[in-house]
């Protein structure tokens, strides 16, 4: 189930906020639990039943695995214990995600013939992976208290957090669950959450999609594209990726506020950033957190030196390139991105200079890097992102294609270039340049400029303006949800 | 005061949401719960998405249905011919998904008398068909997923309009508006142009490759026919350019496309309330390419003249001469001068 979805909108989340305060206020404390643990299966188990007996193997092991810890009492077999451990859970994301990948590379090296398997990779297998090896890491060193089976689920399986993030940690959610005091109703915590919840639907739904069909346009016809048309799709792509990842992340705050639970922020306005450095500690905070955590910190961190530092950095991010999908397309973009943090590093003192004095300067060197950097990201391959890049040095400065401008000519769009037409057809000829222009803008000033969903939350006071602009948001993407294809069948 | 916000939030969201799906109810676009009692106020303009809504709630008792073959066949030439109460319900692109889900709808309620339809060698041999599905929430009963159809901004903002202009013109003529042909000139030399002749034959394929596509089709056909035998099915087979064969040709489909057509139109023959008429082989039309805006569609005198020939008998196939006709069409496509229509024409 997608939260921008009609069923899980208009009939889950009432079922499940509803269902959850109802039964807490029978005051025992295991049925609201076990209820959000039955209602995040069924959001899991929606988009494909077959997943479900992964999710729940995969939550038996590691809770048995650390039960084991508090057991045995030999370090060495504890240290084992959690080696299992941690293979058991990239054993299974291996299977899954980079098996196929692993193989093709193979194939392609020994010029072997290998059957690829395609499997269907199960929904927020890189979340919940991660999220448990954590849990694993953190039991072996001692720093989980006893949690019962039913605690431990329900923090893998808590649906606002699920399938897209953030990646959260046991201290941070299960505590929560245990006070009694956040199993009241809370109507600010409530209103907050409808604040963010909204943002982000409206974010995903009214942004993100929008600048998707442009940038789906873009990365499938290439070799059409000029170099106007090449800028255009490589900044939709950069908002449609920005708007999609930290609007699902809003959504997921602000269920989490409904049921008076605290997600940890994950995005923190990061196209301010004005180095990479400061673009990682705010794009994907959570996942920074863990990679810092339990592979920059362990291989030694800044300790043993600069050079070792700068490897431990690169290996950090080659590690995230892989973990973002299986294809070489992630590894170099991960390679962009850690060479470019060693960049930085080493020239720090002059950075810090020119923060002072040349902000605009280092933002616009780290957006059009950040920018540049996930065309390698979407790319199907390297070839591809070389060849659209390349288009941007041909100079051929030609008028904005049909194909850019029709991904933003939605119904309601449409509807007013249609109204525009009756008075002027001129004007309804360049309405979708300026549309898309308008877009664009609109995007970059939102992604930069604007108050952040956590930023708003905070600061938020109730008011007629923002339950006015709240209200048509949330109607807006609502009934953006259901579409009808046009199919575009051209010769019949 | 946070309360309160929050129940504001939710009586404005409530009534808004309700207004939209209100004004969606009461225009009803898609005819998903009524039609007008006389079919011909109906605001004909997407197929996929109201073609369902059209065959379950309007009145009528003889249905033409196909490909965009089908699309310029107006309904009307039927009632005067037939003396019949005739919708032309067509899907361009043709989609066999599309075809199951709305003959399911259409056969449901034991209406229609008569059912014509455009019977495409690609629905035969399931080569080159668009795959296309009717939206769920429009072909199956359960109302909870209306959601999709009452709050969904297209239908809001496009269809509305569209429906909102159409009742206020004056000029608005149902039987015209699922045809295509206005738009497009039908010549020998807009059909040469747009066609794309592959430089090199393929080798034959197996004769037998289309089946399983075949076998599928016609056993869903049969199905239909079997399970209504009060409905007298009308199948057409249109008449495609001389270039469609040169196309089957050089893709290496003709003996195979000959062999599915056979086993197609003989299944079909052993039912009593089938009748076929085969276009196919019609030489006057297939060879005058002044009649195609491509090399398969052809201009309405086209769909005019089935329907003749339909009232006069002509071009039916029986089991008896089924076979005849298909293999001394394979013949003439198979022997026909396809380099003389471009030798002709680069002079």
């Amino acid at each position: 189930m997608l939260f921008n979805s009609y069923i899980f909108i208009l009939l889950f989340l009432p079922i499940a906020v509803g269902g959850y305060f109802l039964l807490a206020k029978t005051r025992n404390p295991y049925l609201p639990k076990l209820f959000l643990f039955f209602m995040s299966l069924w959001f899991y188990g929606y988009f494909n039943i077959k997943y479900l007996p992964i999710i729940i193997i995969s939550i038996i092991a590691n809770y048995s695995l650390c039960f084991g810890f508090r057991k045995l009492k030999k370090h060495g077999l504890k240290k084992m214990l959690m080696v299992t451990g941690i293979l058991l859970n990239v054993g299974i994301l291996f299977y899954y995600k980079y098996r196929g990948f692993f193989i093709g590379n193979i194939n392609a090296l020994f010029r072997l013939d290998w059957t690829v398997i395609n499997l269907v990779l199960p929904l927020g297998i890189s979340f919940f992976t991660f999220q448990q090896v954590s849990y694993v890491i953190d039991s072996y060193k001692g720093l989980v208290p006893p949690y019962n089976i039913l605690d431990y689920s329900l923090f893998v399986t808590f649906f606002p957090q699920l399938i897209a993030g953030p990646i959260v940690l046991h201290n941070e959610i299960i505590p929560q669950f245990e006070n009694p005091k956040k199993k009241v109703f809370k109507p600010k915590n409530f209103a907050k959450g409808i604040i963010a919840f909204t943002f982000g639907l409206a974010k995903k739904v009214l942004l993100a999609d929008m600048f998707g069909k442009t940038a789906n346009y873009g990365f499938s016809h290439i070799s059409d594209l000029d170099t106007t048309n090449t800028i255009i799709v490589i900044l939709s792509y950069t908002l449609q990726i920005y708007f999609d990842f930290s609007g699902y992340c809003d959504m997921a705050t602000g269920l989490g506020l409904f049921f008076n639970i605290k997600i940890p922020q994950n995005f923190n306005s990061p196209y301010r950033a004005l180095d990479i450095d400061d673009f990682w500690k705010r794009w994907h905070m959570t996942l920074t957190r863990f990679l810092r955590t339990h592979i920059y910190i362990p291989l030694g961190g800044n300790r043993k030196g600069k050079l070792r530092t700068y490897v431990n950095m690169f290996i950090v991010f080659m590690v995230s390139g892989i973990w973002h999908g299986a294809n070489w397309t992630f590894i170099l973009w991960g390679f962009l991105h850690g060479v470019a943090i060693i960049i930085t590093k080493l020239i720090s003192k002059p950075l810090s200079k020119l923060r002072r004095n040349s902000k605009p300067l280092l933002w616009i060197i780290t957006f059009v890097f950040v920018s540049l950097s996930w065309v390698y990201f979407r790319a199907d391959s390297i070839a591809d992102a070389n060849e659209m890049l390349l288009k941007l040095i041909h100079f051929d400065f030609g008028a904005v294609s049909k194909g850019i401008t029709s991904g933003f000519i939605t119904s309601e769009y449409g509807l007013i270039q249609w109204a525009i037409g009756k008075v002027s057809a001129g004007a309804a000829s360049v309405f979708p340049v300026v549309l898309v222009a308008g877009y664009i803008v609109f995007g970059l000033f939102a992604s930069v400029l604007m108050k952040n969903t956590n930023e708003r939350i905070s600061d938020f006071k109730p008011s007629r303006l923002n339950l006015a602009v709240t209200c048509v948001l949330l109607i807006w993407s609502l009934i953006s949800l259901s579409q009808v294809s046009t199919f575009l069948y051209f010769n019949f | 005061m946070y309360k309160r916000f929050c129940k504001r939030f939710f009586c404005l969201c409530a009534a808004l949401f309700l207004l939209c799906g209100l004004l969606v109810f009461a225009v009803d676009p898609f005819y998903h719960y009524r039609a007008p009692k006389d079919y011909t106020k109906i605001i004909y303009t997407l197929p996929y998405y109201q073609n369902i809504g059209i065959v379950r709630n309007a009145v009528f008792d003889t249905m033409i249905t196909g490909s965009s073959m089908m699309q310029n066949s107006r309904a009307n030439w039927f009632d005067d011919a037939l003396g019949c109460k005739a919708i032309n319900l067509s899907f361009y692109g043709g989609s066999i998904n599309a075809y199951k889900t709305f003959f399911d709808a259409a056969l449901e309620g034991n209406k229609i008398k008569t059912l014509f339809f455009g019977f495409d060698v690609y629905t035969v041999t399931g080569e080159r068909m668009a795959d296309v599905k009717i939206e769920k929430y429009l072909s199956d009963k359960n109302p909870f997923n209306d959601v999709s159809y009452l709050f969904n901004k297209d239908v809001i903002f496009n269809y509305s309009k569209n429906w909102i202009s159409y009742r206020l013109s004056d000029t608005y003529d149902f039987y015209e508006a699922g045809a295509w042909d206005s738009g497009y000139t039908f010549s020998e030399e807009t059909v040469l142009k747009s066609y794309r002749r592959l430089s090199m034959p393929a080798d034959a394929k197996n004769y037998d490759c289309f089946m399983e596509h075949t076998q599928a089709v016609t056993a869903w056909l049969l199905d239909c026919i079997v399970n209504n035998p009060e409905t007298q099915f009308v199948f057409f087979i249109p008449p495609y350019s001389i270039l469609f064969w040169d196309n089957m040709i050089r893709q290496g489909s003709l003996d195979a496309t000959i062999y599915s057509l056979k086993y197609a139109y003989s299944e079909l023959l052993q039912c009593s309330n089938v009748r076929i008429f085969c276009f196919l082989d019609d030489k006057d039309i297939i060879t005058n390419l002044d009649l195609y805006k491509d090399y398969t569609h052809y201009c309405p005198d086209v769909n005019r003249l089935m329907l003749e020939c339909y009232t006069l008998g002509k071009y039916e196939l029986t089991k008896q001469n089924a076979d005849d006709i298909l293999d001394s069409l394979n013949k003439y496509a198979a022997g026909y001068d396809y380099d003389g229509i471009f030798i002709e024409n680069d002079d």
